[in-house]
């Protein structure tokens, strides 16, 4: 439904003219994230504080019109995008750091703080962040807090989920809650904290933040290992969680991927290896020096080939600079790609290579992955020209097989860009029938009139 | 307040038909041991029930909501809130004997077990394979996974490595109409729907009976040492413990022991409490032999810096294991020696645990109270045993506690860190939680449980 004159003009109110906009080209801006799809939404405001975010839902409840909130827009899967019309609620102007409390290890942020800033101000005091989404330069907390934002440190520290200790968030129906605690531990009731992450922006709209910290580790270490095939590499990475070793980035680039980045930055890669792993460690000075030798002894065992070390964090910057490269660099071998980030038990990885192989050789189409093989994360491209109907078919099939394997080997179709509306058509392949009525429910209880980013999770 | 069936014979019947009569506990000596948990209360269950299989428990909830009883799920009844109490009457539905582990996987890190495993058990399980399941609550022996899961337990390692919460990655359930579900995934990461798993975590039974769990573990520690310091007063230990945390160091646990708590156990301390306001710190770390054997004696350092009297040094496993064995004398101490014993379980930002403690003894002599603070100092969590001389004045005491509590949430704090609401804090719910929240809350339980059959009376007050 369209916004009305007088319904702009009430918002107008509430944030004031200069925070809000419908005029064309302010629209654009606010129509795309990091996925191909574009929505025109009706309006754009910069809400300051939580009760104009309330007063604009409990307008979005009168006059029935959408609400979505919206980070930085790197979201993968359309998650903050008005696929049905309505307002776009821009968090940047949610800015402020308010408080990094040293001697209880929390922070309390708001929610349009970028990642990175915030990792900056925490380690200037000595302390650690963990959870580093490879869009942490731009990407919000809000935003990771909305998706459980994932990253390379989370096999070792886990994900946004395990450091968030309690929310502000205003609810559908215009309420505002505090859930959670501002302590380490709290159980009083049920943990709404964790229900409202993940949820996508559609139980709440989280307004303010309160996290945990860690000590930051002393030192880092880094190495990259070239392997002659991927099963090989996979193996390497078993052997070396069975050795006892959490390393503090376990990161893999397969064939495809180095070829790629090689083409793209020409940095001298091996383009003859089958994969390559990334590994970082970290603790304290003593131990990190113990465990980059374990860890070469481990690959050279494995017949790696290639090793090379980093301390320095201009040495280490280097040794991620292929691995960082590989989004941008993919887009040479076709104008469109379709993403994905399927988790596979650790142990199953090497069959999900063996079955990848078999499709890339069935379909013939270019495909790229590389990820988070420390937690089985392995994000999952294939470019191709989507004006190409022929290809589009088979690489919309090769995404059913894939999702297929990934289930029957135990694992999940998404690790960490959650569902949006790029994958809502393939949830009921994962979540079953009596899960899903659960969920909506809940959707129903948080937001009974549906006004919330709606289109958004479950299927129509 | 919903109205529930009496069970009757006919209910009787029908469930010993569904489920086999063996798994119905007849004989009332045992039964007995049912209508109590580790909490003060108690409550008389209609029928104890313990059951082998999933599908029994299917069974009975589809004939609780056919006749309108209450089922109340019970692990392994340590809990200190009274969840597995059946104070709405009915069915006690025991887990015990679901205890098998199903898998330990060494290369994914993950265990698969059923809800009765008890925590003790599942720990050993892993350490055999050279797995680790850090949530260690001090009643580990006697407490089960599905009851850990369902209060999100948690223990001294909470401040290195989490609460129960933090390893659950998957759960199975049944949902109070008899559906079966499963939530989560065996992976690590996964963001698929809603988070049902971690609303289950800490429900405390409410919303789900959790009949298979999937965990995940961490390679075991190579090695662990300790030391324990003894300060003149609590602020000084507590600014140790922020300068070992600020420092960079993140010990798997840094727990405390108040004055009052070390006067009840003189005769197992290697040295003479030496003034009134004396606090110990018991560090422990976990790590590579090389690196921690070096980091206790810099932790030691800093204790001494801020001005600990006595260091006591563990690198041995026995001289651990007699400061944990006093630490446990306390507790029990605490308890057999007084006539009513109240166990408050808060958390308060770090910083303020000093205040707190100090401020203590006005409590105790305005509400007539005799209170032993110790607890997890590197999160903040104070177990408060509030005990009375007698039970008297019933109504002073309970004022008590609600003021101590009233100054927790005014510091920031929480009135339940790890042991949860159950039946014996319920009526203090609403002092932390505003209105709104609870009334999600409610049409939260709503949803999962539209006849109220499942644990009633719990968390909510009516
Ligand atoms: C190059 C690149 C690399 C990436 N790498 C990773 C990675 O390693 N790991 C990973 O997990 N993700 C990764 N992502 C995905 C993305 O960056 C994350 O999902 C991120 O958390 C999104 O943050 P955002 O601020 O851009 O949110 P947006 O894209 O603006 O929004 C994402 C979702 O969050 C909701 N939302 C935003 N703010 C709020 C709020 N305050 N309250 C409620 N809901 C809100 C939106 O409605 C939407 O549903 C990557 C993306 C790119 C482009
Ligand atoms: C000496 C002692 C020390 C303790 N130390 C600690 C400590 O350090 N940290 C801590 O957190 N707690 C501690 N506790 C409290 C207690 O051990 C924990 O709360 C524990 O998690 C309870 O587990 P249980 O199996 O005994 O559960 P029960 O007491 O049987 O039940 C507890 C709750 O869980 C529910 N429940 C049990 N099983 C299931 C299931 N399968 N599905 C759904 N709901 C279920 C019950 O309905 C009830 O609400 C201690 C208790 C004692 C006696």
């Amino acid at each position: 439904m369209a916004l009305t004159d007088t319904t702009f003009r009430k918002l107008q109110d509430i944030v004031g003219n200069a925070y809000c906009s419908r005029k064309k080209e302010d629209l654009v801006c606010y129509a795309y994230d990091a996925t191909a799809a574009s929505y025109l939404p009706d309006a754009v405001l910069f809400p300051r504080n939580t009760q104009e975010i309330s007063a604009i839902i409990n307008l979005a409840n009168k006059d029935a019109f959408s609400v979505i909130p919206r980070g930085s827009g790197s979201g993968m899967t359309g998650g903050s995008l008005a696929v049905r019309g309505g307002v776009i609620l821009v968090m940047s102007r949610f800015n402020r750091i308010l408080e990094i409390d040293k001697d209880n290890l929390i922070a309390h942020a708001e929610p349009g703080v970028v990642t990175a800033r915030f990792h900056q101000a925490v380690e200037k005091e000595g302390l650690f962040y963990p959870p580093d989404p490879s869009s942490s330069e731009f990407s919000t907390l809000g935003g990771n807090l909305a998706e459980c934002a994932g990253g390379p440190r989370a096999v070792k520290y886990g994900v946004t989920r395990d450091y968030v200790l309690g929310l502000e968030a205003v609810l559908p129906t215009g309420e505002i809650i505090q859930a959670g605690v501002r302590t380490a531990k709290g159980v009083v009731g049920y943990d709404l904290t964790r229900l409202l992450v993940g949820s996508e922006g559609t139980l709440g709209i989280i307004t303010r933040i309160t996290v945990r910290l860690l000590p930051l580790p002393e030192a880092i270490r880094a190495m990259t290992a070239v392997f002659t095939s991927l099963e090989k590499a996979a193996e390497t990475v078993s052997e070396i969680i069975a050795q006892g070793i959490i390393p503090r980035t376990l990161e893999f680039m397969d064939n495809a991927s180095i070829r790629c980045v090689e083409s793209h930055l020409r940095m001298a890669l091996p383009v003859e290896a089958g994969a390559l792993l990334l590994i970082e460690v970290d603790g304290k000075f003593e131990t990190v020096d113990i465990l980059i030798k374990q860890l070469e002894t481990v690959c050279m065992s494995q017949g790696a080939k290639d090793i090379k070390f980093a301390e320095t964090k201009s040495e280490i910057a280097n040794l991620w600079k292929a691995r960082k490269a590989i989004s941008p660099a993919l887009f040479q071998y076709g104008p469109d790609k379709i993403n994905e980030d399927i988790v596979v038990p650790r142990s199953r990885i090497p069959d999900m290579v063996r079955r990848i192989d078999a499709l890339k050789e069935k379909t013939g189409l270019t495909m790229v992955s590389f990820g988070h093989a420390g937690d089985g994360n392995i994000h999952f491209n294939i470019m191709l020209d989507k004006k190409n109907q022929d290809d589009l078919k088979k690489a919309e099939a090769a995404i059913d097989s894939l999702f297929e394997y990934t289930l029957e080997l135990g694992g999940t179709i998404s690790g960490e860009h959650g569902v949006g509306i790029t994958k809502a058509a393939y949830i009921t392949k994962e979540i079953g029938p009596a899960e899903l009525k659960l969920m909506k429910k809940i959707k129903k209880i948080f937001d009974p009139n549906g006004i919330l980013n709606p289109g958004k999770i479950f299927p129509d | 307040m919903a109205e529930y069936a009496p069970i009757t014979d006919e209910i009787r019947s029908r469930i010993t038909r569904e489920l086999g009569d063996e798994c119905i506990v007849s004989n009332l000596d045992e039964a007995g041991t049912y209508a109590q948990d580790a909490s003060e209360l108690r409550y008389t269950p209609e029928m104890v029930i313990r059951v082998e299989e999933t599908r029994q428990i299917r069974r009975l909830m589809r004939l609780a909501n056919e006749y309108r009883f209450p089922v109340t799920p019970r692990g392994g009844g340590s809990g200190l809130a009274g969840g597995c109490l059946p104070v709405r009457g009915g069915v006690v539905l025991s887990l015990e004997n679901m205890n098998r582990i199903l898998s330990v996987h060494t290369e994914d890190l993950v265990a698969e077990v059923e809800p009765g495993t008890l925590t003790k058990v599942l720990r050993d399980a892993a350490q055999s394979k050279g797995l680790f399941f850090p949530p260690d609550p001090a009643g580990m022996d006697q407490s089960t996974i599905g009851g850990n899961a369902a209060t999100n337990a948690g223990g001294p390692s909470c401040i290195k490595y989490g609460t129960t919460k933090d390893y659950v990655l998957g759960l199975e359930v049944v949902l109070p109409s008899g559906r079966l579900i499963k939530t989560g995934t065996r992976t690590r990461k996964g963001v698929v729907g809603y988070d049902l798993t971690q609303l289950f975590v800490g429900s405390e039974g409410t919303l789900g009976i959790i009949t298979g769990l999937i965990l995940k573990l961490i390679p075991f520690p190579e090695a662990v040492s300790g030391t324990s310091a003894v300060f003149n007063d609590l602020p000084t230990a507590m600014r140790a413990v922020t300068k070992i945390l600020t420092r960079g160091h993140l010990p798997s646990a840094i727990e405390f022991l108040d004055a009052k708590c070390l006067s009840l156990v003189n005769d197992l301390l290697p040295f003479k409490v030496p003034g009134e306001k004396s606090t110990l710190l018991i560090i422990e770390l976990d790590g590579a032999p090389e690196q921690i054997r070096h980091e206790i004696g810099v932790i030691g350092k800093i204790c001494e810096d801020v001005g600990a009297t006595h260091l006591l040094p563990a690198p041995d496993k026995e001289e651990r294991e007699r400061i944990w064995e006093m630490r446990r004398q306390v507790s029990l101490r605490i308890h057999d020696n007084s006539a009513l014993y109240i166990p408050e379980d808060v958390a308060v930002p770090l910083g303020k645990i000093p205040a707190l403690v100090a401020e203590l003894p006005n409590f105790e002599a305005e509400y007539g109270l005799e209170i032993y603070a110790f607890g997890h100092a590197g999160d903040g969590n104070i177990h408060l045993n509030i005990t009375a001389e007698s039970r008297d004045n019933m109504t002073r005491v309970e004022k008590g506690v609600q003021a101590i509590l009233a100054r927790v949430i005014r510091m920031g704090g929480t009135i339940s860190g790890e042991h949860g609401i159950g039946e014996a804090k319920k009526q203090y719910l609403s002092m932390e939680l505003s209105a709104e929240s609870i009334r999600l809350q409610t049409e939260i339980k709503n949803v999962f449980d539209p006849n109220m059959v499942l644990n009633p009376g719990k968390i909510f007050p009516e």
